[in-house]
């Protein structure tokens, strides 16, 4: 012992220093790395994309085990300090998940939360030790989805079918689905009854027409429901229903009417005109009461009359009639509502016919002194002549 | 000074003409013949007469304005040239109807101073057709126009024509303006007498039938198809 050189013994120790730490580092090489490591967030789904402030959705997260051991999970949850999660104790106990495979967690939240972009966070609790923190991206947005009158007629009329379209339009960010828009209101029949919609994706539009026949004025309440993932949202859209007169309507307008007397019976005559800007169907001529219209044109049938389009007509009436006959034309739309026009005929001058409205003679007088001073001259020439 | 001459001269021949015809001609008939001064009278009347025409075209014209552009127009110059050209052919046919009727009574003479001699006789018309166009401007404003809008319905467009004939301001011009055309047309035979007597050489009497017989047919007639036959089919 006295014979080892201190130089061994120096280096005796200094193994005895490093050993240990290549011991442990060899130690380290082999240990191997905790099976939870493995497991990973492979998917997250959110029903609905987008969230309405109140909506109620659902998270879906899928977690891989990609490790070759199989990994217990004593927990899974979902914990944010705004999104509420409903289904609180749905995993407080997992199970297992076999090495390759793969396991879906669903949470029940509801964003009682303003409009923003929110980070709940997934959380994994395992058997012994570790866990998995992993943030969600969830969006609140209250953006809606607008239903608008797009075309309507200038007036409504009363019995007669107008056209209604309206505009449909998401302006979300995510699709809404399942979209039933119901019109109802009084006094007003509505084809069709109902429109359904499968879906309408983000900035989408679709235009939806409706006929309106109204017997009254009314109001037209249009009802669009639709889903958000699982929730239910309406709107609605009111459509007052006033009457007026249709500015492009048929307007058959009668003028030159002239009576005169025909085989002891009354002739009225004049021409009838379509000043509108629509067709005048069906259009008929007669005499209405107190007047007695009789045989051949107890009513004239002029058929149809174009815009600016016009006919002449004759109707007959007794001479019984009062000095004033209403001349009524009738007519109708393209819907078969008809409609009328009248004036009012004098017909005392013929009923009690004068020689000559002119009512003066003193023409008759200037040409009968004319006719005399002619006489005159010619019979001074003849007396002349034979005095000569 | 030979202008004023002149004119003197002339108002003394129509004084002339018109009272002492028998005078006038047998001055006229010593003279060469020259048919310059009854041309221009008769296209006085045709004058006049184309001023009726207008008046009357234009209420025919109204009638028909809404039946397309320019269709008035033509009407308006339509009546005008018809007036015209009516009396200067009224003109000839009468003379040579004249100038035929006197073949019978063994006229001698030639057509020019038929012509010439029928043309002198217009001087009543001039003043005849003023008067009737005085009767014009007086009726024709008090005449309701019916307008037609389609020349394509034969019903519309002889309805419209009955209803402004049928008018009884159209009524009263159509009979005022005959019977004072029978008045002056009675008081140009009287100078055509005249006149065809010297210019075919007829005695009083050959010359006054040979006037008389178609004045008074064509009188007749005018009278009956004003006054007793309608103008147009369903005149009161």
């Amino acid at each position: 012992m006295k014979n080892v050189p201190v130089v061994t013994l120096l280096v005796l120790f200094g193994m005895l220093l490093v050993l240990p730490a290549g011991v442990m580092a060899q130690a380290d090489a082999v240990t191997p790395a905790p099976a939870y490591s493995q497991v990973t967030v492979s998917g997250v789904t959110l029903d609905p994309g987008t969230f309405f402030t109140g909506d109620t959705g659902t998270i879906d997260v899928e977690v891989t085990n990609t490790g070759t051991q199989s990994v217990t999970v004593h927990r899974a949850t979902v914990y944010d300090s705004d999104i509420r999660l409903i289904s609180m104790s749905t995993y407080d106990s997992v199970g297992s998940i076999g090495a390759g495979n793969k396991m879906n967690f669903q949470f029940t939240v509801r964003a009682d939360v303003p409009e923003g972009i929110y980070y709940p966070v997934f959380s994994l609790e395992f058997q012994d030790t570790g866990y998995l923190r992993y943030p969600l991206k969830l969006e609140v947005n209250d953006a809606p989805v607008v239903l608008s009158v797009q075309d309507k007629p200038d007036t409504f009329v009363q019995g007669q079918k107008s056209v209604v379209t309206l505009s449909l339009s998401n302006l979300r960010t995510d699709t809404v689905k399942n979209i039933l828009i119901h019109p109802s209101g009084q006094n007003v029949d509505v084809i069709p009854q109902d429109i359904v919609i499968d879906h309408l994706d983000p900035g989408q539009n679709v235009n939806l027409n409706f006929n309106l026949t109204a017997s009254g004025p009314t109001t037209v309440n249009f009802d669009a429901r639709y889903l958000n993932g699982p929730n239910t949202h309406r709107i609605t859209l009111s459509l007052p229903v006033v009457f007026n007169t249709d500015k492009t309507q048929a307007d058959p307008v009668i003028s030159n009417v002239i009576a005169a007397q025909e085989t002891g019976n009354i002739k009225i005559t004049g021409d009838i005109t379509n000043s509108g800007l629509q067709n005048a169907n069906s259009v008929t001529v007669t005499a209405g009461p107190p007047a007695v219209p009789v045989d051949p044109y107890k009513i004239y049938a002029v058929g149809l009359l174009k815009p600016d389009d016009f006919s002449s007509f004759e109707i007959t009436v007794s001479s019984d009639s009062p000095d004033n006959v209403p001349v009524i034309a009738s007519f109708k739309d393209q819907d078969g509502n008809v409609y009328t026009r009248s004036i009012i005929a004098d017909i005392s001058q013929v009923k009690n016919p004068k020689s000559s409205n002119t009512g003066s003679v003193i023409p008759w007088v200037i040409v009968g002194i004319l006719a005399v001073c002619v006489g005159l001259v010619i019979g001074y020439q003849y007396w002349k002549t034979r005095n000569h | 000074m030979t202008y004023v001459v002149n004119l003197i001269s002339m108002m003394q021949n129509i004084i002339d003409i018109l009272i002492r015809p028998d005078s006038f001609f047998r001055k006229r008939i010593a003279s060469e013949e020259n048919l310059k001064i009854p041309f221009l009278l008769v296209a006085t009347a045709g004058v006049v007469g184309a001023l009726y025409g207008y008046e009357a075209g234009s209420l025919t014209g109204r009638m028909f304005a809404g039946a397309g552009a320019g269709v008035s127009q033509l009407i308006s110059v339509s009546s005008v040239v018809g007036a015209f050209v009516g009396v200067i052919l009224f003109w000839l046919i009468g003379s040579g109807v004249f100038y035929l009727i006197s073949m019978a009574f063994k006229g001698t003479g030639t057509f020019n101073r038929t012509l010439e001699c029928v043309g002198y006789g217009f001087i009543p018309q001039i003043f005849g057709s003023l008067i009737t166009l005085a009767s014009a401007f007086y009726y024709l404003p008090m005449v309701k126009v019916p307008e037609i809008k389609s020349l394509t319905d034969p019903v519309l467009l002889q309805n419209a024509v009955t209803r402004l004939m049928n008018d009884p301001a159209m009524l009263e011009l159509t009979r005022i303006s005959v019977v004072i055309g029978v008045i002056f047309v009675l008081w140009s035979a009287n100078i055509w007498i005249y006149g065809i007597k010297y210019a075919r050489s007829l005695s009083f009497r050959d010359a006054a039938i040979t006037i008389l017989v178609p004045v008074i047919i064509y009188i007749v007639y005018t009278l009956v198809m004003t006054f007793i036959v309608s103008p147009v089919p369903g005149a009161q």
